[in-house]
């Protein structure tokens, strides 16, 4: 009995690295280029696509974060009650704001910051990839978004809706900024 | 029946034909690519130490510094980061002359030590050749432990100094001298390496020795030893700035940091499986101390584990998260997968020799489970011939060793040694301290801070990549370039046909290039002052 479980676990664990043996070929990029040398092209399409999607979640959140902002700054009255709105979204800081109301604010400006700085790094990125492949590769540019598909002036309009709206967003941090909570 | 001699010679010949490749893969190229922003660092204050005595971050031309000064007094003392790195880098120049070679050799040639170390250290104390010689052979082709190892940083010395704390300690420090001398000054000298690393190894692991070596530790030993340690790192806490460094940190990124530096350890150290596995077998221990393993070799790998753990802990609360602080713990990991080998060979033999090739050859046992659990982290900016990706690492590695690399900061070099002029003034947005150690000009902006010039600067480098500080503020040098200087009229553009990379030889995994793309998605461009006009509005 204990020599059969002995061997199917061999057996299974045998099995399990070959896959990963496979997969790994499988995935080798000197593999992939040579027998399909266009792969690093649909790589690029599918890093646009998902960079897109995150920079869509990174300009929801900061959205949110400035109106919590605005919010903190309309209610600085020390006896305001905590929000159960707000708590779900921003537990920590709204749980600690009657307490300690310029540490939550300082940190939420922070987290703002950060949260801009990460969405102007992203998309500086995915301007300067998308460039490049419509410099470099001459066929045709798809990128799905939402099972809608996206030729190059859709996907360069959604830019240009990323970028001014995360102008719009900075405008709002930099005078929420400038009137702080005292 | 075999000579004596022969018989040695069989018994070191394995170990010796290691230490052989491990000194090709960390000394081969050694200066292929030159300081990247951190080494240079060193390699600056270094030169310093040759000229003053000490670490200044001024030398009358030039302002070390990536933390808008906050790293010196009024005095320019470097009180930032301990010291011995520098001393080390500074004595291999004084040696070897001031080049890049010279300063990577004695950390390259301590990464070879620690290989040495990891098969001393489990041949010695579990009597197992087949484990100490695989777990050799692992950090031996662990790329990402070559990469820093071949950095002139204190990444190998730390690494050096962990495995002989562990190495003295398994001794019998407490009745002999030698031994307690060792776990004094490799815990001690660790503080002197890098006062992060002494913090997150000493924090977890004494207690964790503690619980699992209850028998090694007599009251009066343990204090003479922690009195003899504070007394070696008591001038450091007083040199250097921990507690304004322990001012940026920030609870809230500690659940991130975590994240971070699990799945940097998932994907570059120890295998998820083999986590798992290790987690599913010891299960049973937490609220139940007759359940550590019994087995002194298991207790180890457990022991070793722990501190993997708590290093990963209390490194989660300092305020910046990089796979560099891990490093040390490298020669712990190959440790723990050597004797994991060694386990599966007794279980199922062609398991074993499938595992030894994926962790000896490939990156895939780390990353392809990662994979289909879609937790891989992968920068944005990464590419398919990284360590990001399934790939052959030792293969990228070497193909970066015979094949060059046209590294960012070298054409820089290159470009200013050409054309620059002697007293000229050259502004960058990042990359300061690699031109201020291979050229003699005055080099400002990167990270220093506040930039003042009497005059405006003769050349202008804005690199690709925007960098903002640690308060998510744009640095001062790409403010002093968008308002205080007219580049379109000032200036002339120069377009070089060079990639404009973020950093040059970062040897951090996600962020390590191995390879040149083809066609880099943004080139470098230079500015050059333009004469007889004024620039500075």
């Amino acid at each position: 009995m204990f020599v059969n479980s002995r061997k199917i676990g061999g057996v299974l664990l045998t099995a399990g690295l070959l896959v990963i043996l496979a997969q790994g070929l499988w995935q080798l990029p000197d593999l992939q280029d040579y027998f399909s040398p266009d792969k690093h092209w649909e790589l690029d399409l599918l890093t646009l696509n998902n960079e897109s999607y995150k920079i869509e979640d990174g300009l929801a959140s900061l959205r949110l974060r400035v109106d919590y902002l605005k919010w903190f700054l309309a209610h600085r009255d020390p006896a305001q009650r905590v929000s159960m709105d707000w708590m779900l979204y921003f537990p920590f800081s709204e749980s600690i704001r009657s307490f300690s109301p310029k540490f939550s604010w300082n940190l939420n400006i922070y987290l703002a910051l950060k949260n801009q700085v990460q969405l102007q790094r992203k998309l500086k990125y995915i301007d300067a990839l998308f460039k490049y492949i419509q410099l470099h590769n001459k066929q045709t540019f798809s990128v799905y978004r939402k099972d809608i598909l996206l030729n190059k002036d859709g996907f360069q309009r959604l830019l240009i809706i990323y970028n001014s709206e995360l102008i719009k967003l900075d405008e709002q941090l930099k005078e929420l900024r400038n009137n702080p909570c005292k | 029946m075999a000579e004596p001699c022969n018989r040695v010679y069989s018994s070191y010949f394995p170990i010796l034909l290691i230490l052989a490749l491990g000194a090709f893969l960390l000394l081969f190229h050694l200066d292929h690519r030159p300081f990247w922003q951190d080494e240079a660092e060193t390699a600056c204050l270094a030169k310093n130490v040759l000229k003053y005595g000490v670490p200044l971050a001024y030398d009358g031309v030039n302002i070390i510094s990536q933390e808008q000064g906050k790293e010196y007094d009024q005095d320019y003392l470097w009180r930032w980061s301990p010291w011995l790195q520098i001393y080390v880098t500074a004595a291999a120049f004084r040696l070897g002359g001031l080049t890049t070679y010279a300063g990577r050799f004695p950390f390259a040639v301590l990464g070879l030590v620690c290989i040495f170390f990891v098969y001393q250290l489990v041949r010695r104390n579990f009597d197992d050749r087949t484990w100490a010689l695989w777990a050799a052979a692992l950090l031996t082709c662990s790329v990402v432990f070559l990469l820093f190892a071949r950095q002139c940083r204190y990444y190998s010395l730390g690494a050096l100094l962990t495995l002989t704390s562990l190495y003295a300690f398994k001794e019998d420090w407490q009745s002999k001298f030698w031994p307690a001398l060792l776990l004094c000054l490799s815990i001690g000298l660790l503080f002197h390496t890098s006062s992060l690393l002494f913090f997150s190894y000493v924090v977890l692991a004494f207690p964790a020795a503690v619980w699992l070596y209850p028998e090694k530790f007599s009251l009066k030993k343990t204090l003479i030893i922690i009195i003899f340690i504070i007394i070696i790192i008591f001038p450091g806490l007083l040199l250097f700035k921990i507690h304004r460094q322990s001012t940026l940190m920030n609870p809230i990124f500690v659940p991130l940091n975590l994240e971070q530096y699990f799945s940097g350890l998932f994907q570059y150290m120890i295998p998820l499986p083999i986590a798992l596995y290790l987690v599913w077998r010891w299960r049973r221990i937490i609220g139940n101390r007759s359940a550590i393993p019994g087995e002194p070799g298991e207790r180890f790998v457990f022991f070793l584990m722990l501190i993997i753990i708590g290093n990963l802990i209390i490194l989660s609360l300092a305020p910046q998260c990089e796979h560099r602080y891990l490093v040390h713990l490298y020669p712990l990991c190959s440790i723990i997968l050597g004797w994991i080998i060694c386990q599966a060979w007794r279980y199922h033999k062609i398991s074993a020799v499938l595992l030894a090739f994926l962790l000896l050859f490939t990156n895939w046992l780390n990353l392809v489970p990662m994979h289909w659990l879609r937790i891989t982290n992968r920068p944005m900016d990464t590419n398919r011939h990284m360590l990001t990706y399934p790939n052959l690492p030792l293969k990228l590695f070497l193909t970066e060793l015979f094949s060059g690399y046209p590294d960012v900061n070298r054409n820089l070099i290159q470009f200013f040694q050409t054309h620059a002029r002697p007293g000229d003034i050259i502004l960058t947005t990042y990359g300061d301290l690699p031109l201020q150690f291979y050229t003699s000009y005055q080099v400002v902006g990167g990270l220093q801070g506040n930039i003042s010039l009497a005059r405006p600067p003769d050349w202008v480098v804005p690199r690709w990549e925007t960098r903002w500080n640690r308060t998510y503020h744009l640095n001062e040098s790409e403010v002093f370039i968008r308002e205080k200087l007219s580049l379109a009229s000032d200036y002339c553009l120069i377009n070089l046909p060079w990639a404009d990379e973020a950093f040059g030889n970062r040897p951090d995994p996600y962020s390590h290039h191995f390879i040149p793309v083809a066609k880099p998605l943004a080139e470098l461009v230079i500015y050059r002052k333009l004469q007889l006009r004024s620039y500075v509005r």
